[in-house]
């Protein structure tokens, strides 16, 4: 992948996640909120566990079986998963759809 | 597909690697679903889908997870919350997926309780249980329930409502969240009410069960009696007491907790179950 498809994938790819966040948090509790790569699901976000499931759900439903999100969080710890920032779901959405 | 109505209910749920089905046709399966159970009150689907969901669905098995009613992204009705009801919701939400023949069951401590029940009363539906942390829905039961809401009403009253509801407002968005889904299942619906007036299931039920079942329990569980009532109620079960850990195995012994169901479900033992149970429910469904 080339660096300008690689960014414009990266923003692709971003749009969809921060749509899906919105769809299961509601907008109202985001609207002072940019959400980038680097926003934290637990600590930014406040996304409960069930809410992290629901956009994980979506996000397979929209890419289709090859973004598996329970798998790709097989593969992680708790504190993992509690740690982890938009860009990490970015990134793997971005690998396994290329 | 994240929701499914059963029994009048909206249910949250998760079904990982569905089966491959034709227009029409049933879906063929080669080996039972696993489905997942989790706990009471502050609990929902999501302390198994990260925990030992994920692995088990890596290895191609179909998993279904759902949050029970009131709990978790479920509908939460103002009645409903029997053992009778909870083993009605498992029913229908299998009836409504389409799984008819035998699962196995991962239960979690409330979780596992509804395994054995339904294991008892579904006439072979059961291939095979694991039962983490589960009470049993035996003599005194409902009494060791009544016992906690007294327990949590008098650090209520003691802390007062007001207090009470100012402090979790001081926390964010997903605790005020959470606490709120639990004050309004514990006092505005049936919830306490109809745990404690939970039917015991019949000790020769569950004597009588022949699945294979695997317990693990926390060093320092807080399930009464939990060797004694495997010992004399299924005394064919095999147990594994993970050290260090208390009640929240699951969560606090995670990889152990992983691997003894990995390993659990690939043991011959429980995929020969599998076929068994498959064979001797098929003549009660014509």
């Amino acid at each position: 992948m080339t660096t300008d498809a690689r960014i414009s994938a990266d923003a692709e790819v971003l749009d969809v996640v921060r749509r899906l966040i919105t769809e299961v948090v509601g907008e109202e509790y985001l609207l002072d909120l940019e959400i980038g790569r680097e926003t934290s699901f637990e600590d930014d976000l406040e996304m409960e566990s069930i809410e992290f499931v629901k956009f994980g759900s979506r996000l397979t439903a929209h890419y289709g079986g090859g973004v598996d999100f329970a798998a790709f969080l097989a593969d992680k710890d708790l504190d993992e998963i509690i740690e982890m920032r938009v860009g990490t779901v970015v990134d793997y959405v971005i690998a396994a759809t290329s | 597909m994240s929701d499914v109505v059963a029994n009048g209910v909206q249910f949250h749920v998760q079904h990982l690697n569905p089966p491959a089905k034709s227009e029409g046709a049933a879906a063929e399966r080669t080996a039972p679903p696993v489905v997942f159970l989790h706990g009471l009150g502050m609990d929902n689907m999501a302390s198994f889908y990260y925990t030992v969901a994920g692995a088990v669905a890596k290895t191609g098995a179909e998993c279904v997870l759902y949050d029970m009613r009131g709990h978790g992204s479920s509908e939460r009705p103002r009645t409903g919350y029997t053992m009778e009801d909870s083993v009605a919701d498992l029913t229908g939400i299998l009836d409504a997926l389409e799984i008819e023949g035998p699962v196995h069951l991962i239960g979690n401590s409330y979780g596992g309780t509804i395994a054995l029940d339904f294991a008892a009363v579904s006439h072979g539906r059961a291939a095979s249980l694991v039962l983490i942390e589960a009470h049993f829905n035996v003599d005194g039961w409902s009494e060791q329930i009544a016992a906690e809401r007294e327990r949590v009403a008098g650090v209520v009253a003691e802390m007062g409502e007001e207090n009470l509801q100012a402090w979790i407002r001081r926390f964010g968005r997903k605790v005020v969240k959470m606490m709120d889904a639990l004050t309004d299942l514990a006092n505005h619906t049936s919830f306490y009410p109809d745990l404690t007036r939970n039917r015991p299931i019949p000790t020769e039920a569950l004597r009588a069960l022949t699945c294979p079942i695997r317990a693990v329990y926390g060093e320092r569980s807080d399930v009464p009696d939990y060797e004694r009532q495997l010992k004399d109620l299924l005394p064919h079960a095999s147990l594994t007491v993970v050290e260090g850990v208390g009640h929240s195995v699951l969560m606090d012994a995670t990889p152990q907790v992983r691997e003894i169901v990995l390993e659990w479900l690939a043991s011959s033992e429980v995929s020969r179950s599998g076929v068994r149970a498959a064979q001797s429910s098929e003549p009660d469904r014509g």
